[in-house]
């Protein structure tokens, strides 16, 4: 399974300036985790729990001010820019460098997880 | 560049002009159109134009698409003998309002610079949007994305001692989407645009725009068709911006001196009352995101907002350096041209109509019936507005009703603007374009939802 989850996030790890690309499931568990560079591993310091967490909090923000459902978290630092989306049981993290095309990066990361929910939903949960 | 443009323009001084400017402009740009998910052109380009102005009694005016200092200083010298030859047959000579040189140079921001953006990544996003579109419903007939992305590098010298460099991007995307059933023919059209880069196609999220698009067409295929008459009509943002559009073009001094055209309606009208208390017309080309900024107009003014309209009346033109003389005014930044091949003239860039502190529910509560418009699909502007609408929904005893297919309405500024009961404390823009010649000028108009006593509108 993690040869075909690989080559699903293919998609979203060839695009210019994506560092890394966890995939979790709706439990927080890291089912795939995906590093350009051994060096981005090794920075790499999140759990699959951190995610979801910052998820769900995210999630619990946008109920609070009224809003309906939350599509997806966009974090902007000054280098990087952090996405998680979920669709389904599927939670994608998507982790980049300023040279990431932002409007590609988030169709990206919609399609895998939607591609992810819809090949292993069930056998991720 | 700075060498040479300064050598161009102390060349005109020493012919004997008054004043001399030159302007260039370096466009790199990129559209992109894909129709039912099928690539119809891809054109990036590069277009290098220039222009030089000589005030010699009259202006004389070159275009050029070189900037070597040959073609430069020869030009210099055809402008300044039309100027001269044209002095000699005006009965009185132009004169310019003095302004402080200026130098400086304004950068791109903190954006995606779209020229560093591959061409394909740019047409994966429209592929996927086009592709959201049509899974929506198979009545999806039709779709058709344009895609633009410019920057413009922006180089002015004046013989005042003024020079200025300043970078600005533009990013659009204009959707159209056309459903079918039967006879029934139903078309959306959507549009984003912004003085942005790429990060525009991530923030304004154009696969959502696609889909609600794509939905609302087809939701609309089984709408009523809106009845014809006289009815209390309230328009949504873009519509209202349609029409801040189409007044703040009516306050460019440079049609205000012409009465006699389509755009004359307020010449000689300053301090008196051009429509109702409840509009406020702003012009602000300094509002970042925005469809249209710039830090410095076509005559290298620094640009600001103007309030042309207050509660209804009068109290400004927008003006160039040479309409600010004649209605002893200040220029403040307006002077546009599509690009360094056109004469600058004073023209809005983001007219907007303020808004008031009154809810949309509120601003509706007390129309018993009525039509509320939504939605731009073509107008035509000028004094008479004449615009087809996306969609329509019945309002009854305050009530937001049955949804209606688009409607058209006509608004006559001369008496259709002293109509505007109330406007929203909300606020959305519409970008437009401004078409002259082959050319265009990026224009938005923007605003509050806004209620008619009464419009005329058509099935």
């Amino acid at each position: 399974m993690v040869e075909d989850i690989a080559s699903v996030v293919r998609d979203l790890s060839s695009l210019y300036g994506v560092n890394s690309v966890v995939v979790l499931n709706s439990e927080g568990e890291k089912i795939y985790s995906w590093h350009r560079t051994e060096a981005d591993q090794r920075r790499f310091q999140l759990s699959g729990k951190d995610i979801k967490d910052t998820f769900d909090i995210n999630k619990e923000f946008i109920r609070l001010a009224g809003g309906d459902q939350l599509r997806n978290v966009i974090l902007r630092g000054r280098e990087n820019i952090a996405v998680i989306e979920q669709s389904g049981s599927v939670i994608v993290f998507a982790f980049t460098d300023m040279r990431a095309n932002l409007a590609l990066l988030l169709i990206r990361v919609r399609r895998v997880a939607e591609n992810l929910a819809k090949r292993f939903g069930g056998a991720l949960i | 560049m700075k060498d040479v443009l300064e050598r161009a323009v102390d060349k005109a001084m020493e012919l004997g002009a008054e004043y001399a400017d030159v302007r260039v402009q370096r466009t790199y740009s990129n559209t992109i159109r894909i129709v039912n998910g099928r690539v119809e052109r891809t054109i990036p380009s590069v277009e290098l134009t220039a222009s030089i102005r000589v005030l010699k009694g009259t202006w004389g005016f070159s275009s050029l698409t070189s900037i070597s200092e040959t073609d430069l200083l020869e030009a210099v010298d055809k402008t300044f003998k039309t100027a001269k030859v044209g002095a000699e047959r005006i009965p009185e000579p132009v004169k310019i309002k003095e302004v402080k040189p200026v130098e400086d140079k304004v950068r791109l921001g903190d954006i995606q610079d779209p020229r560093e953006i591959p061409i394909e990544e740019k047409m994966e996003i429209i592929f996927e949007c086009d592709k959201a579109a049509r899974s929506i419903d198979a009545r999806i007939v039709r779709t058709d994305y344009n895609y633009s992305d410019s920057v413009k590098e922006k180089y002015f010298c004046s013989s005042e001692g003024s020079y200025i460099e300043e970078i600005i991007p533009f990013t659009e995307l204009r959707i159209v989407v056309v459903a079918r059933e039967g006879k029934v023919i139903q078309q959306t059209i959507g549009r984003i645009a912004a003085s942005a880069g790429q990060e525009l196609m991530a923030y304004a999220d154009p696969l959502e725009v696609s889909e609600r698009l794509a939905q609302d067409t087809v939701k609309l295929l089984s709408a009523k068709s809106p009845p014809s008459g006289r009815y209390p009509v309230v328009v949504d943002n873009g519509i209202t911006g349609l029409i801040a559009l189409s007044t703040g073009l009516m306050t460019s001094a440079y049609f205000a001196l012409m009465p006699e055209s389509e755009l004359g309606s307020f010449a000689g009208k300053l301090g008196q009352k051009v429509c109702s208390e409840a509009i406020t017309l702003t012009d602000d080309p300094t509002s970042a995101g925005m469809p249209v900024i710039f830090h410095y107009d076509e005559e290298g003014i620094a640009a600001e907002p103007v309030n042309m309209i207050e509660s209804g009346v009068l109290k400004t033109y927008i003006h160039s350096r040479e309409t600010a003389y004649k209605f002893n005014a200040e220029p403040r930044g307006h002077s546009r041209a599509p690009n360094a091949l056109f004469q600058p003239k004073p023209i809005v860039s983001n007219a907007i109509i303020k808004s008031s502190d009154l809810s949309f529910e509120e601003l509706i509560e007390d129309v018993k019936e009525g039509i509320y418009l939504r939605g731009v699909v073509g107008a035509t502007i000028g004094r008479i507005i004449q615009c087809t609408t996306m969609m329509g929904y019945r309002i009854v005893n305050g009530e937001i009703g049955e949804p209606l297919k688009g409607a058209t309405f006509i608004v006559d500024a001369s008496k259709d603007l002293f109509n505007v009961d109330a406007v929203a404390n909300d606020f959305d823009v519409l970008p437009l374009r401004l078409i002259e010649g082959d050319k265009f000028y990026p224009v938005s108009g923007g605003g509050p939802h806004m209620k008619f006593k009464e419009l005329k509108i058509g099935g």
